[in-house]
């Protein structure tokens, strides 16, 4: 039987080749360190705090992109991660603090984005994506293409890859 | 053999384990230990602990009576060899030691402990102070901005007022904090100045053989993220860390119980505030991926006494592998890690517990640790109306002191099992103890009495559980006769524990019931205070309600 913890893995691997840097991964079950606070609005609803499974970046034609991907084993329970990406989304201060969390800074990692350009820009403007990943042939559940203005993309996984 | 799902290559999977490495965390944390461990690596195989605990052995249930450590290793006998805890969340205030319950179990039963966490570690964290914050970022002299959000990131130094007193570089500031002139640095006293000469070399200057974590650069200290300003900064062992590594300092007395430090990294300080992970490891792609700690050699060696050349994850191995051998000689560094002098100073003992007159003075702080002529205490629960039994009154009496550790409580549905059942064990080895090499933890030998005071004001004073429901509620589940009509609450704990074993106790009231000599409820309604009262496991061992042959007690012994 396949878990979530492979299909975390395999996204992982899969987003390395296409030469995103893993920043951090959140296994089921386990602690993550890459955290956004929610806005306390949202913070009576469940957690204080959003955990994405895995964080990436990656400079392209010269621009940095921000990847947050949710994995489950099957498409179908995707669907509190979706609601869950809408939320953030949604979520001005949230989407900041991503950007906040990926800046380049003197002595930090070679790839970041520049945070003080990016906090002038529209919430909107960020240049942030995400993905949900899941075993392929598992549900039926529609998945959007953006949210709120930011693309969304599907990684999905033959069992094969995944044993 | 193996059955269960694992991420490891074949070719290290033993057709018959020697060992098993039993985990109730992640399968990535029992992995990594097989890893990097000589003697698990190619001899073990991860089992998982089921949520209920029915998966089991009998041999090593005890260890996990109380709470569960993620990592316990056993030979293919399932006697245990060593049991490990690993955290990436720093000890902070009164969740500083929640998880030492943990550790409890195997330090009774002799079996040595490892735990990872970070022992100083880099935070952000929302403002309070915003209108001071808005000034400093506001600032239009580029080198007073400087010079102020310098002073931000050291101890309780005003930089305005320094500023304005005539020092006005950040090397003129740091000159006079090592010469010992604090005169014109505003926020430090005569007694402050030495704490900030401490600070000042070992997080800013790094000097000395243990290499701590440096300071957070100053332009990084604060920022606005969205509508809200953050602080980027280091914390540092303080006063609940200091009683935590004085426990593991008290404990190795009897078996090695070690932390080892997660050592973070500027580097990865908005990332994962500093914190380092395996991420892609292409020498073993089945850890890649899982935010599993650091491999051996991956961070920088930070106890560098005694020759030391290894980091604290290879000494972690190391250690791991001399239990697994039955051998404890070495003690990897860790007298000097968890004694006094280097994480912490011994002056911060006077600060774990007030000692105080009167015991009226217990309401002068909402929650804190408080010592008190035993005889005045007994006395003021008599003032106050409550009927205590005698036998009960004698066996508190031929104490001198009593520790009181008091918390309050105001939301019903915030149970008081976390961080309590870590700090009552904490405060069981602390303060109730004459801690010697052969001390058995299970006897509940008290030098000093051990009382859990729990005051329920605002909605928990008329709907809490703790600590009479929670008793009633178990005992309907558990007893099976039918006379019970002249039971006291007391009555029903003293057969539960000798009927049930101590993990089939709600973790509710597990840990409270068997540290405390006694637990004492007040409920703050509106017109009057009402009490509960339980007398704990070592008041009724000391008064033979309960023996060891109980199986409550018997329960917890391997």
């Amino acid at each position: 039987m396949v878990t979530e913890e492979q299909i975390t893995k395999a996204t992982a691997n899969k987003l390395a080749k296409e030469e995103w840097e893993i920043i951090a991964v959140h296994p089921p079950d386990g602690q993550g360190p890459f955290t956004i606070p929610k806005s306390p609005q949202n913070r009576a609803i469940e957690r204080a705090s959003y955990h994405p499974d895995i964080v990436a970046i990656k400079k392209e034609k010269g621009n940095i992109k921000i990847l947050l991907v949710e994995c489950k084993v099957k498409k179908d329970d995707l669907r509190e991660d979706v609601e869950k990406f809408e939320e953030l989304a949604n979520d001005p201060d949230s989407l900041y603090f991503i950007c906040f969390r990926c800046q380049k800074f003197e002595g930090g990692p070679d790839l970041g984005v520049d945070y003080d350009d990016l906090s002038k820009r529209d919430p909107c403007d960020l240049p942030i994506e995400f993905a949900f990943a899941y075993q392929e042939g598992t549900g039926r559940l529609e998945l959007p293409s953006e949210i709120n203005g930011f693309k969304c993309r599907e990684l999905n996984f033959q069992e094969k890859e995944l044993i | 053999m193996n059955e269960e799902f694992t991420f490891l290559p074949k070719e290290i999977i033993p057709k018959k384990p020697d060992y098993f490495v039993w985990y109730t965390g992640t399968l990535g944390q029992a992995e990594w230990l097989i890893a990097f461990s000589k003697k698990l690596k190619g001899h073990s195989i991860p089992k998982r602990c089921k949520g209920d605990l029915s998966n089991i052995p009998e041999k090593i249930l005890p260890l996990l009576s109380l709470e569960q450590p993620d990592l316990i290793v056993t030979d293919s006998q399932n006697i245990p060899l060593i049991s490990i805890e690993i955290t990436e969340q720093q000890a902070f205030g009164t969740n500083a030691q929640q998880r030492v319950a943990r550790f409890w179990s195997a330090v009774a039963n002799k079996i040595p402990s490892a735990y990872i966490l970070p022992l100083e570690s880099y935070q952000i964290e929302k403002c309070s102070n915003l209108e001071k914050v808005k000034r400093i970022l506001e600032e239009k002299d580029p080198d007073k901005k400087k010079f102020l959000l310098f002073c931000e990131t050291l101890l309780r130094i005003d930089g305005e007022k320094t500023y304005d007193n005539g020092i006005t570089t950040i090397e003129e500031l740091k000159n006079n904090i090592r010469k010992g002139d604090y005169n014109k640095i505003a926020g430090i006293t005569e007694k402050s100045i030495g704490q900030l000469q401490v600070f000042l070399k070992k997080f800013v200057d790094i000097e000395g053989e243990t290499v701590h974590l440096k300071n957070v650069p100053f332009l990084e200290h604060y920022h606005k993220v969205g509508n809200f300003y953050y602080k980027v900064y280091l914390r540092k062992p303080e006063v609940t860390d200091s009683m935590l590594l004085e426990w593991f300092n008290l404990c190795s007395r009897i078996v090695p119980t070690y932390p080892f430090k997660l050592q973070s990294d500027l580097r990865n300080l908005f990332r994962t505030n500093g914190l380092v992970h395996i991420i892609d490891d292409v020498e073993n792609s089945y850890l890649s991926y899982r935010n599993l700690p650091p491999k051996p050699h991956q961070t920088k060696v930070v106890h560098k006494f005694c020759g030391n050349e290894k980091d604290e994850i290879e000494l972690f191995f190391n250690f791991v592998d001399a239990c697994i051998d039955r051998e404890y000689k070495n003690d990897f560094l860790r007298k000097k890690v968890i004694s006094p002098g280097e994480y912490w100073k011994e002056d911060l003992k006077r600060k774990w517990f007030k000692e105080i007159d009167s015991p009226k003075e217990i309401d002068s702080l909402q929650s804190g640790d408080f010592s008190c002529e035993c005889k005045k205490f007994i006395g003021f629960l008599i003032s106050q109306g409550i009927i205590l039994p005698e036998v009960y009154v004698e066996s508190f009496q031929k104490f001198e002191k009593a520790h009181i550790y008091k918390i309050y409580n105001t939301e019903p549905g915030r149970g008081l099992y976390d961080p309590y059942s870590g700090n009552l064990a904490v405060r069981d080895i602390l303060f109730t103890r004459n801690m010697g090499s052969s001390e058995d933890l299970i006897k509940f030998n008290r030098i000093k009495p051990l009382v859990f005071l729990v005051d329920f004001k605002g909605e928990s004073a008329s709907k809490h559980k703790f600590i009479y429901s929670f008793i009633e509620a178990l005992f309907q589940r558990k007893y099976a006769g039918d006379k019970t009509n002249n039971m006291t609450t007391q009555d029903k704990l003293v057969w539960l524990l000798k009927n049930i074993k101590i993990n089939e106790f709600t973790k509710e009231i597990r840990c409270h019931i068997l540290f405390s000599d006694l637990i004492l409820v007040r409920r703050h309604l509106t017109d009057k205070i009402n009490y509960e009262l339980i007398f704990g496991v070592p008041t009724l061992l000391r008064i033979g309600l309960i023996d060891e042959n109980d199986l409550a007690i018997k329960s917890m012994r391997l």
